[in-house]
């Protein structure tokens, strides 16, 4: 089972090349190649999953209710077994990222996925996701339900990187569940044209000292629509969290959330939403909510929503930089990954990522 | 030749006169020095030259090199090989301060070397953060110094290179400035500067040639530039008004 080369060329634009130890690829609804050679580490197709680990129909739908919204119902109802499942055994740490990706190369085709990640104590892994349609399709959807539990110390770094064709609805809903002292960071990127993506993860710190970060790069040409953000819910105490957003647009309209919900004393959230509006005709808004019962707690955020500052631009053309010139370079910085955590071995796979999207538009 | 060129410049910013009939002549390889008080205009003039659109050419002309660049754009007034170092520069998020180093090279000066550079200015470690994002006031001049190398210009215009910056970074910043301008020095000069200063100190370093006391918009007063500073030492700016040197004396 190998991905055929046609399409390892669409999916490598986001970063799945196939050529990692551990590796799951998901076409419209059905999985097309897997493997699992780092050992602790296991990867399946979520219908061989369910009966190899009979315990995971109870994690399913134990963080998400069905009963969320149309799509989580919809997903439900289908009661899909597409999708992935992977399983890290205690203490298992490895640093080769782990390859997923989501796929449609059928017009009009509705994908709708139920993915599922456990990482047993101390266990940690970079896991890297793309999900794209073949350069042909048009028109279809994604469902995806995503499901992820950290235990005690465990640590998990998220890449997940998007490239829809234009009229693409993207529904991606998905939990976290991190528990004492465990981590789980997510970096987002999105450059490219979609109908309509609505995404909203929420991140439940479970334990003492557990922590998230939410990381976005969104870029919305004209008719593209973002509805996205990440909402935190600190049930623990002394835990931390931070949602951290860039978005440009260029007539397309960002919405980027930020929810922070404190229930438990002394922890800390931070909402950061920054964003750039390159020509008229693109709207933005940041929405960030702050929410606490608890009165030990510190919540704060930060929005900065405008086109590009004319100090930059003209500190940059008194360099000999054209004015063209000068905004993509404003903008490049803007978007620049070093907004992410990203470990030193996965930069170059990002940002060759950024530069194939960037040949193809920006 | 004269690399530089003003004749009666009027400026104003939003409906108000920053700059009446200034006129002065930089001559190629000479450094001039405008001193002034805060708020007479001294930024203005610097900005005006760099072509910046707040600053509105009511009359007059600005010619470098020969040529009318009062209406030229920004990048093309740098292309002809005019550079700035502001007073104080905006952070860049994101955008690395070596990679646009090695850009302005790239284009005006293929034989910079990054490595030989960033070590005179002491920016070696700095390369890779945000251009100007968290420096310090020295260290933002140091990285203002280092774009202006990889940029190379013909007149080099410097917005008071000493504000803010201890002696240690004073003598770092002018050794720095007097090195560009001596590039391809043979028997003399051809590079110029045009050079902002409140207290003078950069003159501890640099040769000026030449000196212009400006207060309200107005150059009232032009001498040998140690001469002008002594007077300013000595008696503030007031010394216009008793000054027998003063152009604008009514």
């Amino acid at each position: 089972m190998a991905l055929d080369k046609n399409l390892l060329q669409d999916t490598q634009k986001v970063g799945y090349t196939g050529d990692s130890d551990v590796k799951l690829a998901v076409v419209n609804d059905h999985v097309e190649e897997f493997s699992s050679a780092e050992k602790g580490i296991t990867i399946l197709p979520m219908f061989m999953a369910v009966k190899e680990f009979p315990w995971l129909k109870e994690k399913m739908w134990s963080l998400i209710s069905p009963d969320k919204d149309e799509y989580t119902r919809l997903a439900a109802q289908e009661n899909t077994l597409s999708g992935y499942f992977i399983h890290v055994a205690k203490g298992v740490k490895s640093t080769k990222p782990i390859q997923t990706c989501l796929f449609i190369n059928m017009e009009k085709f509705v994908q709708t996925v139920h993915n599922v990640v456990v990482l047993e104590e101390d266990a940690e892994i970079y896991l890297f996701t793309g999900c794209a349609t073949a350069h042909y399709v048009k028109t279809a959807s994604h469902i995806g339900i995503t499901e992820i539990f950290l235990a005690p110390r465990a640590k998990l770094n998220y890449t997940m990187i998007h490239e829809w064709a234009e009229v693409v609805e993207v529904r991606p809903r998905t939990a976290i569940s991190i528990e004492e002292g465990a981590q789980f960071i997510s970096n987002y990127i999105s450059l490219k044209a979609v109908k309509h993506l609505q995404s909203m993860p929420t991140a439940y710190l479970r334990g003492k000292g557990a922590s998230t970060s939410f990381n976005s790069l969104i870029y919305a040409p004209e008719g593209a629509y973002y509805d996205t953000g990440a909402r935190i819910v600190f049930e623990a105490p002394l835990t931390h969290g931070e949602v951290i957003s860039r978005s440009v647009t260029h007539g397309g309209t960002v919405i980027a959330r930020g929810d922070l919900v404190a229930q438990a004393e002394e922890v800390k959230g931070h909402v950061e939403c920054d964003s750039l509006l390159l020509s008229d005709g693109g709207l933005i808004q940041a929405i960030p909510v702050l929410e606490t019962k608890v009165a030990n707690v510190s919540l704060t955020h930060e929005a900065a929503v405008g086109k590009i500052a004319q100090e930059e631009l003209f500190y940059l053309m008194s360099r000999g930089l054209s004015e063209a010139e000068a905004k993509s370079m404003i903008v490049k910085g803007f978007l620049d990954v070093d907004t992410f955590r990203l470990p030193e071995h996965l930069r170059p796979r990002v940002e060759q990522v950024l530069k194939l999207l960037e040949n193809g538009g920006i | 030749m004269n690399i530089l060129e003003i004749r009666n410049l009027s400026v104003s910013v939003e409906e108000k006169m920053v700059l009446k009939n200034i006129s002065l002549t930089i001559p190629e390889g000479e450094t001039h020095v405008l001193f002034g008080p805060n708020g007479s205009g001294k930024s203005s003039l610097m900005l005006t030259l760099m072509g910046f659109p707040q600053y509105k050419v009511v009359s007059g002309e600005i010619l470098f090199k020969g040529k009318d660049i009062t209406h030229l754009p920004t990048s093309e007034r740098a292309k002809m090989g005019i550079g700035i170092a502001f007073q104080s520069p905006p952070a860049i998020k994101g955008l690395k301060l070596g990679g646009l180093v090695q850009e302005l090279a790239g284009r005006f000066f293929p034989d910079f070397s990054l490595k030989e550079e960033s070590e005179k200015l002491i920016m070696e470690n700095y390369l890779h953060r945000d251009v100007n994002h968290g420096f310090s006031g020295g260290e933002r001049k140091r990285s203002e110094i280092l774009q202006i190398s990889a940029q190379n210009p013909d007149l080099v215009l410097l917005d008071e290179p000493e504000s803010g910056v201890d002696i240690e970074n004073m003598k770092t910043i002018g050794e720095a400035i007097r090195s560009i301008l001596h590039r391809g020095a043979k028997e003399k000069r051809t590079k110029s500067a045009f050079i902002i200063t409140h207290t003078g100190y950069i003159l501890d370093y640099l040769a000026a040639d030449w000196g212009y006391v400006l207060v309200d918009g107005q150059i009232q007063c032009e001498n040998n530039p140690y001469e002008l500073l002594k007077l300013i030492e000595e008696k503030g700016f007031q010394l216009c008004e008793v000054c027998e040197l003063a152009k604008h004396k009514e």
